[in-house]
């Protein structure tokens, strides 16, 4: 019943906004690395040799002579997005350029480029320009912003390890046969598939306890370095770079939503620039 | 999604499968020849359903071509585009 009367309230909460703030930081810097993988892809798209795969007909196609123009816009957009100058417009139209980029195509989906479009919309919407920004240092934002974004931002965090832990819950996954395949090991050959096998249960695991530890206060912290230490490894061993550095920087970033701290109460009166009371539910969030 | 075969968008199934896909295409003159993905694709993803646009490509590319068979290894299945005329 109180988790019910939590969820009511949550339109009326507000959160720190220090962690979501760097968290902005790290999902703009990441959509300015996009930028290299997409690139290319964008005017192979316009290569007649190549199939394409429209996601939605009758979707404006982009011109191949506007690719320029629209990887400029994005870099500029991401820019502005991670110094948090005119974060909110900034959002916006980065918002916009990847939710049109995952529509355009089949081919130029990955699951990095989906999350990089729900946590910008995310920290648009939670006005994440209010702390570690240009914008907070000319305007003088509040210290507080919309706790609700900060716990979708959390949520997408235990969608993601928990739909990946159960989604490798098949025979060819647990074998050790994927990860076989994924592993860029020196001696591969001579590893036993026993330890493939192990691996791959560890990995499930692992993906397991980051979507639920984040959500205890006590066990955060070891999620964190459990968490950093994973996509370390899945950096260092497997074959797909840079897609998979840049869904690290995302992961990294949305762990620091779970850093925010949330008003116990409802704040009903305009934001002020007061200090937020953390208090023990807020830290545990 | 999560209870099929094979990896699917916006469900976060990351290195989850292995794709198994193979597409072929037929000649009039009855012969098959199995086409490498990587020559004919923007980008390769496991979670594509290449069938029905690579048809429409190959029809249209190679000379004679009656037939595009897209065939998934692990599932056992295959789905079969006639080019048409």
């Amino acid at each position: 019943m109180r988790r019910l009367a939590v969820l009511r309230e949550l339109p009326d909460r507000r959160a720190s906004a220090g962690p979501t703030g760097l968290a902005r930081l790290g999902v703009g810097a990441a959509a300015i690395v996009e930028v290299s993988e997409v690139m290319p892809l964008l005017h192979r798209l316009h290569d007649p040799s190549l199939v394409t795969a429209p996601r939605i007909a009758g979707l404006p196609t982009l011109p191949a002579a506007g690719v320029g123009l629209f990887l400029g816009i994005w870099v500029l957009a991401a820019l502005a997005f991670c110094v948090g100058w005119n974060t909110r417009p900034a959002g916006t139209v980065l918002s916009g350029l990847l939710i049109y980029t995952l529509a355009l195509d089949h081919q130029l989906y990955t699951n990095h480029l989906y999350l990089m479009a729900l946590l910008t919309v995310l920290l648009t919407l939670a006005d994440s320009g209010a702390a570690v920004s240009v914008d907070s240092r000319r305007k003088g934002r509040p210290l507080t912003i919309p706790a609700w974004p900060v716990v979708l931002i959390r949520l997408q965090v235990s969608i993601v390890y928990l739909f990946a832990a159960v989604a490798k819950l098949n025979v060819m996954y647990l074998s050790g046969l994927v990860l076989r395949y994924q592993l860029r090991l020196p001696g591969l050959d001579s590893i036993p598939p026993a330890l493939f096998a192990l691996a791959a249960i560890g990995s499930v695991l692992t993906e397991l306890f980051l979507g639920l530890a984040f959500w205890n206060r006590r066990l955060r912290p070891v999620a964190c370095v459990v968490g950093v230490g994973f996509h370390l490894t899945i950096l260092i061993t497997m074959r797909v770079m840079p897609d998979l550095l840049t869904f690290a920087l995302l992961m990294g970033s949305a762990y620091l939503s779970f850093f925010s701290s949330i008003s116990s109460a409802p704040v009903r009166q305009p934001a002020s620039r007061g200090r937020l009371e953390a208090t023990p539910e807020g830290a545990a969030g | 999604m999560l209870t099929k075969p094979g990896t699917y968008p916006f469900g976060w199934q990351m290195f989850s499968d292995l794709a198994g896909n193979r597409f072929e295409v037929l000649t009039s003159d009855g012969n098959a020849r199995t086409i490498d993905l990587a020559e004919h694709a923007v980008r390769q993803r496991d979670d594509v359903d290449y069938g029905p646009y690579l048809a429409d490509h190959l029809c249209r590319i190679v000379p004679d071509a009656s037939e595009v068979v897209a065939s998934n290894l692990l599932a056992e299945t295959a789905q079969r585009f006639p080019c048409a005329g």
